[in-house]
């Protein structure tokens, strides 16, 4: 039992492993402009229109949120790239040394010219294009009343004419110690530490936990009452003659193909929203929104959305059931049973259902993670703030920590989920612990 | 047997009325529907039979040029991925972990086909796009692959690097599969939607993605029964290569439930599409999809019209689809 446990929890282990990696490359992938525009939104939260306090402003939160250091412990890139640009220079000025040592391929000098600029006016110097070409470096610094002068005219030349443009083809791989964002990121992980939201500067795990609260309050109940009712309908459903099983198969059938989200529509058409009765509430408020008040007062506003999760579901797992129930008519064990002479009744309860539910494990490993990510259809319609919504008001906020833990949530329990439904069926199947000893 | 099973009629009209609502609202633009911010949000009722949205736009128009995007979606990232999923899945268990044998040589091109990859990304690309050299770019990729392929030619020469070695592609295939399928697909979208713009390309490709690994199990199931039969040995035993007798004699054979699975597939993304247009995810004021016109929904929750209509078009489509996928199957399984 033991050694079966280890070696499925140790199955899991490579997948676990890739998804962190493939959540990271999520983070860096993208991090040149998208993340950009959030620090955009951020710097400008302070209030201020000054380009030169925005830019100080972007540059402090880099550093806040990590990321103005190197992403990975080695980097590769052009030779002509210099190794680290001053971290008080703006964006713009930056993306312009960049294009200007690609062009030149002698990243010290461009980096002395920078300087020098700087040292004359640091906020005159925004270059307008960044894409600027040779020929306008020249005409873009004789323009420039500020710019202009002999010493920096002198450099421009100088640089023009050492240029040693098949440098920037070269690759050249650097090595960037410890303090690099994967080691940062990864070591906070593995002491459970996921960072801050970006949006509030909450920690994300307070963020998460409180809206996993607020979606096992409807998922929860809604999963219990679909496992219990499939049991009762397989069973109701077996007293039935042939020409009504197979009316309540099609209607079964039917309603299976319904999407979640139409039953969610048509719930809300029906009874809440007031086009024809409105006998639930349309949204749930986040003041009812705990435990506590759930089970003491206001347990009516769930009763929609549990309902749409349940006759969304039910007739998927009553269908998987049910046919396994059929399939067992004719199966050795039962045979068995009816050779020993016991009655139809005991042998439908005691042996067919029982076999019958063995698929149900699978489906409520399936489900279990259903528990924790929510119906996001739900959640969006009713405006529960669970975690489907989380995702969604995240993912709109381009909260990249949130998103992460989220999904790492979602990971672990989809884990879990597997390691539980290996358990059950070591548990109830007694041909698979058999096998195994 | 009495009768061959056939296809039903209904599925195959529904279908074909709304392929051609796709070609129609393709060629003719009079079937686009108009803002009119004086007629916003009108019940079904006197010239507009089945009412208007909040920005004035009539619905049974926009029905007809959503369909445009909800079916051209979901057929091409179900025509997409099932391609993947047929192309794994058949390969992974034809020559399972022991039949794909390669020289030591290929797995060191290979190898240094990755390394031209990574160059060319980490170096090449920004270097060019930053200076516009693209023919520079172009001729040193060029030049690099050429490279690796003498490379590899040369490399004939050596004995040491003839040795072959197994590729255990089953189980690289079946660890991807599991792997792919960890996250839900909706959340693994909506998360995406954050680093890339959600538009009708990209949904294609993020959608065949995720959709690849159900094709690829059903028909690796396929082609496990297919590689047991006497006639593939007898195919090997008269002398045909291995590739010949995968494409012309195990592929064709193992291929017969694709249809079926196709039509299943479609039918899921369809619903897969208008939950995340429903959202918000990827809906922007100029895209219509039957999803987004129920996201109109969620902004006034008294205009059940908006919800009602396009949610009996996707009913509609999906019970068509599955009712044309057990045909399809029934019609596969008499013949066998």
């Amino acid at each position: 039992m033991l050694r079966y446990l280890i070696v499925r929890l140790l199955s899991a282990f490579p997948a676990l492993l890739l998804g962190l990696i493939g959540l990271f490359v999520f983070r860096v992938l993208p991090s040149q402009s998208v993340w950009e525009e959030r620090i955009d939104l951020l710097a400008l939260e302070g209030g201020s229109y000054n380009t030169l306090r925005i830019q100080q402003e972007k540059i402090r939160i880099r550093k806040e949120l990590g990321l103005d250091l190197p992403v990975f412990y080695l980097s590769l890139r052009s030779a002509a790239l210099p190794a680290a640009l001053p971290p008080d220079m703006p964006d713009v000025q930056k993306e312009w040394v960049r294009s200007i040592c690609l062009l030149t391929g002698r990243p010290e000098r461009v980096l002395q010219l920078a300087a020098a600029l700087q040292a004359k006016n640091f906020s005159a110097w925004v270059p307008d294009n960044t894409k600027l070409q040779w020929q306008s470096v020249r005409t873009w610094v004789l323009g420039n009343e500020v710019a202009a002068s002999s010493e920096i005219l002198s450099q421009v030349d100088e640089l023009e004419a050492s240029s040693q443009q098949w440098r920037a083809y070269v690759p050249a791989l650097y090595w960037n110690g410890s303090d690099n964002q994967f080691h940062l990121w990864f070591s906070q992980l593995l002491h459970g530490d996921l960072g801050v939201s970006w949006k509030n500067r909450e920690r994300v795990f307070d963020v998460i936990s409180r809206a996993l609260s607020n979606t096992i309050v409807f998922t929860v109940p809604a999963i219990i009452l679909i496992f219990l009712s499939a049991y009762w309908l397989v069973i109701g459903m077996s007293h039935l003659g042939p020409r009504i099983k197979a009316l309540a198969d099609q209607v079964i059938y039917f309603f299976d193909l319904v999407p979640l989200f139409g039953w969610a529509l048509l719930a809300m058409i029906l009874f809440a929203s007031g086009t024809v009765f409105s006998w639930f509430p349309s949204h749930i408020s986040a003041s009812s929104l705990n435990s506590f008040s759930f089970w003491s007062r206001s347990f009516w506003p769930y009763v929609l959305p549990v309902a749409i999760l349940w006759i969304s579901t039910l007739p998927y797992i009553t269908k998987h059931i049910d046919n396994a129930f059929q399939k067992s008519a004719d199966l050795p064990f039962v045979f068995m049973a009816r050779a020993r002479g016991l009655s139809e009744h005991v042998i439908k309860k005691r042996y067919r259902l029982r076999y019958s539910l063995l698929p149900a494990i699978t489906l409520f490993g399936e489900y279990l993670l259903a528990v924790v990510s929510g119906a996001l259809v739900v959640e969006v319609l009713f405006s529960i703030q669970g975690v489907g919504m989380l995702l969604t008001q995240s993912v709109g906020a381009q909260d990249y920590p949130v998103v992460t833990g989220i999904i790492l949530l979602l990971i672990l329990v989809r884990m879990l989920s597997y390691l539980i439904t290996d358990l059950l069926y070591y548990w109830f199947d007694p041909r698979i612990r058999l096998s195994n000893q | 047997m009495s009768n061959k099973p056939t296809c039903r009629w209904w599925p195959l009209a529904v279908l074909g009325a709304i392929l051609a609502v796709v070609v129609l609202t393709w060629f003719f633009d009079g079937l686009k529907p108009e803002l009119r911010l004086d007629m916003r949000s009108l019940p079904p009722g006197q010239g507009h039979w089945l009412g208007t949205d909040t920005l004035g736009r009539d619905v049974w128009l926009s029905i007809l040029a959503g369909s445009q995007r909800s079916i051209l979606v979901s057929i091409g990232a179900a025509l997409i991925g099932g391609s993947i999923g047929v192309g794994f899945g058949s390969v992974a268990a034809f020559f399972g972990n022991d039949r794909l044998r390669f020289a030591l040589r290929t797995y060191l091109a290979a190898l240094l086909l990755l390394v031209v990859l990574v160059y060319s990304v980490a170096v090449l690309w920004p270097t060019v796009s930053s200076t516009g050299h693209m023919w520079v770019g172009i001729s040193i990729l060029l030049a690099l692959i050429v490279f690796v392929a003498i490379c590899w030619l040369l490399l004939r020469r050596f004995n040491l690097l003839w040795s072959r070695i197994t590729f255990p592609l089953d189980t690289i295939t079946q660890r991807f599969i599991e792997v792919t399928s960890v996250i839900p697909r909706l959340y693994l979208i909506v998360a995406f939607a954050m680093v890339v713009p959600i538009n009708m390309f990209t949904l294609i490709v993020l959608f065949a993605v995720t959709s690849w690994d159900v094709m690829a199990r059903m028909v690796r199931a396929e082609m496990l029964k297919v590689r047991e039969m006497t006639y593939i040995e007898s195919a090997r035993v008269i002398g045909l290569s291995e590739s010949k007798v995968f494409f012309r004699h195990a592929l064709p054979n193992a291929i017969g439930p694709v249809a079926t699975q196709v039509c299943f597939t479609i039918s899921g993304l369809l619903i897969a599409e208008a939950t995340l247009s429903f959202i918000g995810v990827g809906v922007s004021p100029e895209t219509v999809s039957w999803g987004s016109i129920i996201h109109g929904y969620l902004e006034n929750l008294q205009a059940w019209w908006l919800a009602v209509f396009p949610g009996i078009c996707i009913y509609l489509t999906v019970i068509s689809l599955h009712a044309l996928g057990n045909d399809l199957d029934r019609m596969y399984h008499s013949k066998h």
